[in-house]
């Protein structure tokens, strides 16, 4: 059996007296597309930050591509393409100096591919990243992660707060990503309906815990092809909010 | 205010103490002054200044206004968004400058009447300054610390001169109203999001085409991230050094023909570099150029596949370039400013007369170290403290910086106690002393080099290459001061612990694994 791309055992973290992560055990095979959805606080992103290694496991182990995301940064990193819920990208900079600054750094860039990018998602390559919307500094985000051709993207929230047109460019940039190149992806949501889209496999957290890991079509099939909202009802006992 | 309060009621316990027993605390002399009155006193002003000029919040030298963007969503009128924290800064610092009254000053040295006044002023001002929004990215720094040394100028021209508290109060006072009409209009016009520009320097600066694309791609991750290091770190120790030298060569060209203010003058031009670079240091130090919320590596940076000791590297790096080109900008200058003000000959003449008493060698090594001793000392300025910015905690900034201010308010306090009382018993426990530390550094950089290699962040081979390099500079430094200062009263052994201690190692070690600890949390 092939190694898993991801793998979590037992890991727990805690800040102070809330417990983030509680004895998570998770598994997830090359290829694919991997929902993490959750309310809320729910863990998602603490869960997100270990795969990256920018968190540390109090308990337990993490692995990525079998390596300790911790102990080699650079052998996970190389490979992961990311792209954070709040578009953490350097504002001095332009978007043709990020570029030209991410092709220096991720061994597997792809100029064509990013210029591709750029034009379908109108950058301005002089415009300054501080001057950009949100919608944009999403789209920009995405080019950075998806040029480098990671093995692994994943995104955290990529789609909150965003309107229906960026959120259609993300979603079919990981179908594109999946569909057409046999790479993995793993991103977190709490909306639902996106998830049911696009994801090949969701995993449920709640406070802090794995609520249930299964392919989504076998998790509709046994709940008698309920909705992920309702099948979520009916796993954690309440309803996930809709997008403001 | 709390700052405030707390530095009036140490000074007053102080007094109270000192009243008890009936005689002062520590010896009258410099270090009393420089130990209770002049290190606290001047840093409660800056601090109070930053405080209430939001100068905390964000990069000085944006184009933007300072003020917070969350504050002008409030539901306040503009009067009001100005109005309070300048009253507050007036207030808060016009109590500092009175509180000063309490300290102990030196004989013929008092804070004058108007004082506090002035001080409001200076602030007030300042939050004009540095509220305002301006066309070009760095003039508010320009502007802001041009005042304040202006200000400086009157304040010692204030004490020369004396003049009345009426005088004084009649031309500051306006100047009160005036600051709050002008830093309103700035702030209102920051409030509509109106943020000059200047025109063509903007066309000129925004080719139809990308310039970025057209460049010439970066060689490797490691000059990627140099370039990112040096755009965002790199000019502001150059900038700083451009500033404040012609405000150094003053002197020079107001007494030129006084050989002791040339003196003077050269030296504050030299010294400028390493003293900027202990401002600009706790700069490079953050991993983001943020204001002062961005302690930390940003998750941008932390999730590129980059090694925590590379991105070190980077930063070290950019500290040596900015060294030396500020250190270019100084060997420009100070020729210049001597020829200019005619002060070339004063110099050359002295020059000389150490010559004729040690020797042409002697002088060209001497000279010549002094001034590699300087430019390592800036280089050292701004990476000496790399590993607590690069932790990303702020208690161990704050702990730093109050360690730090303690130790030397202490030793000021003390130095004159221990020229006067313990001067010989020091000189006979010094290399001790000196021993001590050389232990402590050797066996703190075995540590850092121990959990280096552990945790992967540098191989084996980079800490020998390092620890060769190391030794072999030490070796080097030894020989030079063997070469120059050992006499039967200053021993080799004493010599070489000074070339260990001065020779940088330890906390340049602990960068890479405070960046690591901040990274991996």
């Amino acid at each position: 059996m092939a190694e898993p791309i991801i793998s979590l055992a037992n890991v727990t973290r805690r800040f102070g007296a809330k417990t983030a992560l509680a004895s998570v055990n998770l598994s997830l095979p090359r290829g694919g597309v991997y929902g993490l959805v959750g309310a809320n606080g729910a863990g998602k992103t603490t869960l997100i930050r270990h795969i990256l290694g920018l968190l540390r496991a109090q308990e337990g182990t993490v692995r990525v591509f079998g390596l300790d995301p911790v102990a080699d940064p650079v052998g996970v990193l190389s490979r992961i393409g990311y792209l954070s819920e709040d578009h953490d990208l350097p504002t001095w900079m332009r978007v043709d100096e990020l570029i030209r600054y991410s092709r220096a750094i991720h061994s597997g860039w792809d100029d064509g591919y990013a210029e591709e990018l750029r034009q379908t998602f109108t950058l301005d390559a002089t415009a300054r990243i501080r001057t950009l919307s949100k919608g944009q500094k999403a789209r920009l985000g995405l080019l950075v992660a998806l040029a480098g051709r990671p093995d692994l993207l994943v995104l955290d929230e990529p789609s909150s707060g965003l309107d229906p047109v960026v959120r259609r460019d993300i979603l079919a940039a990981i179908l594109r990503t999946i569909a057409h190149e046999g790479r993995t992806v793993l991103f977190s949501s709490h909306l639902l309906d996106e998830v049911e889209q696009v994801a090949d496999h969701v995993t449920m957290i709640d406070e802090g815990r794995i609520v249930l890991s299964e392919p989504l079509s076998r998790l509709t099939g046994s709940h008698g092809g309920a909705s992920l909202d309702e099948i979520f009802v009916v796993q954690v006992g309440r309803r996930l909010p809709p997008e403001a | 205010m709390l700052a405030v309060a707390a530095y009036a009621i140490a000074l007053a316990a102080l007094s109270l103490v000192e009243y008890a027993l009936g005689r002062p605390l520590g010896e009258p002399g410099i270090g009393r002054f420089v130990g209770l009155t002049a290190i606290p006193l001047s840093l409660s002003a800056f601090y109070l200044l930053a405080l209430f000029t939001f100068g905390f919040e964000g990069d000085l030298a944006a184009r933007a206004s300072m003020v917070p963007p969350r504050l002008f969503t409030l539901p306040i009128t503009t009067s009001a968004l100005v109005g309070w924290p300048m009253l507050y800064g007036t207030v808060s610092v016009a109590l500092l400058a009175a509180a000063a009254r309490l300290a102990p000053w030196p004989e013929g040295v008092h804070v004058q009447a108007w004082v506090p006044l002035f001080a409001a002023v200076v602030i007030a001002w300042a939050q004009v300054f540095i509220w305002t929004a301006y066309p070009i990215r760095g003039l508010r720094v320009i502007l802001t610390t041009g005042w304040l040394i202006v200000m400086d100028f009157v304040l010692l021209l204030g004490h020369e001169f004396e003049p009345p508290a009426f005088l004084m109060s009649v031309i500051l006072t306006p100047l009160l109203p005036l600051a709050y009409i002008t830093a309103r209009a700035s702030v209102a016009r920051a409030r509509r999001g109106d943020v000059p520009e200047w025109r063509g320097l903007s066309r000129r600066r925004a080719p139809a085409r990308s310039r970025g694309s057209d460049r010439r791609p970066f060689a490797t991750p490691a000059a990627a991230q140099l370039w990112s290091e040096w755009r965002q770190h790199g000019w502001t120790l150059p900038v700083w050094v451009a500033f404040v030298l012609p405000f150094a060569a003053g002197l020079m060209f107001i007494a030129g023909d006084t050989p002791v203010f040339v003196l003077i003058s050269l030296i504050s031009m030299l010294v400028t570099p390493p003293l900027m670079a202990t401002f600009v240091g706790a700069a490079l130090g953050k991993a983001s150029a943020r204001g002062r919320d961005a302690s930390g590596i940003p998750p941008f940076l932390a999730t590129r596949p980059l090694t925590s000791a590379a991105i070190v590297m980077a930063k070290l790096r950019v500290a040596l370039r900015s060294t030396l080109l500020a250190w270019v900008l100084v060997c420009v200058a100070v020729p210049l400013a001597l020829v200019a003000s005619d002060s070339l000959s004063l110099v050359v003449d002295r020059v000389r007369s150490v010559r004729d008493g040690i020797g042409t060698p002697r002088t060209v090594v001497i000279t010549l170290l002094i001034v590699a001793w300087l430019m390592v000392s800036t280089w050292k300025r701004l990476v000496m403290s790399l590993y607590v910015g690069l932790s990303g905690r702020p208690w161990l900034m704050r702990a730093h910086i109050t360690g730090t201010l303690a130790l030397l308010t202490a030793l000021v306090l003390a130095s004159d106690w221990i020229h006067d009382n313990a001067g010989v018993v020091l000189w006979n426990v010094a290399p001790w002393i000196a021993g001590g530390m050389a232990v402590v550094k050797v066996a703190a950089t075995g540590w850092a080099s121990t959990r280096l290699e552990r945790g992967g962040l540098l191989d084996a081979r980079t800490l020998v290459g390092a620890a060769t390099g190391w030794l072999i500079a030490v070796a080097a430094v030894y020989a030079l001061l063997v070469w120059i200062a050992a006499t039967p009263h200053v021993p080799r052994q004493a010599l070489m612990l000074i070339a260990i201690l001065i020779v940088p190692l330890t906390r340049i070690s602990f960068a890479p694994l405070a960046l690591a600890w901040d990274r991996h949390r």
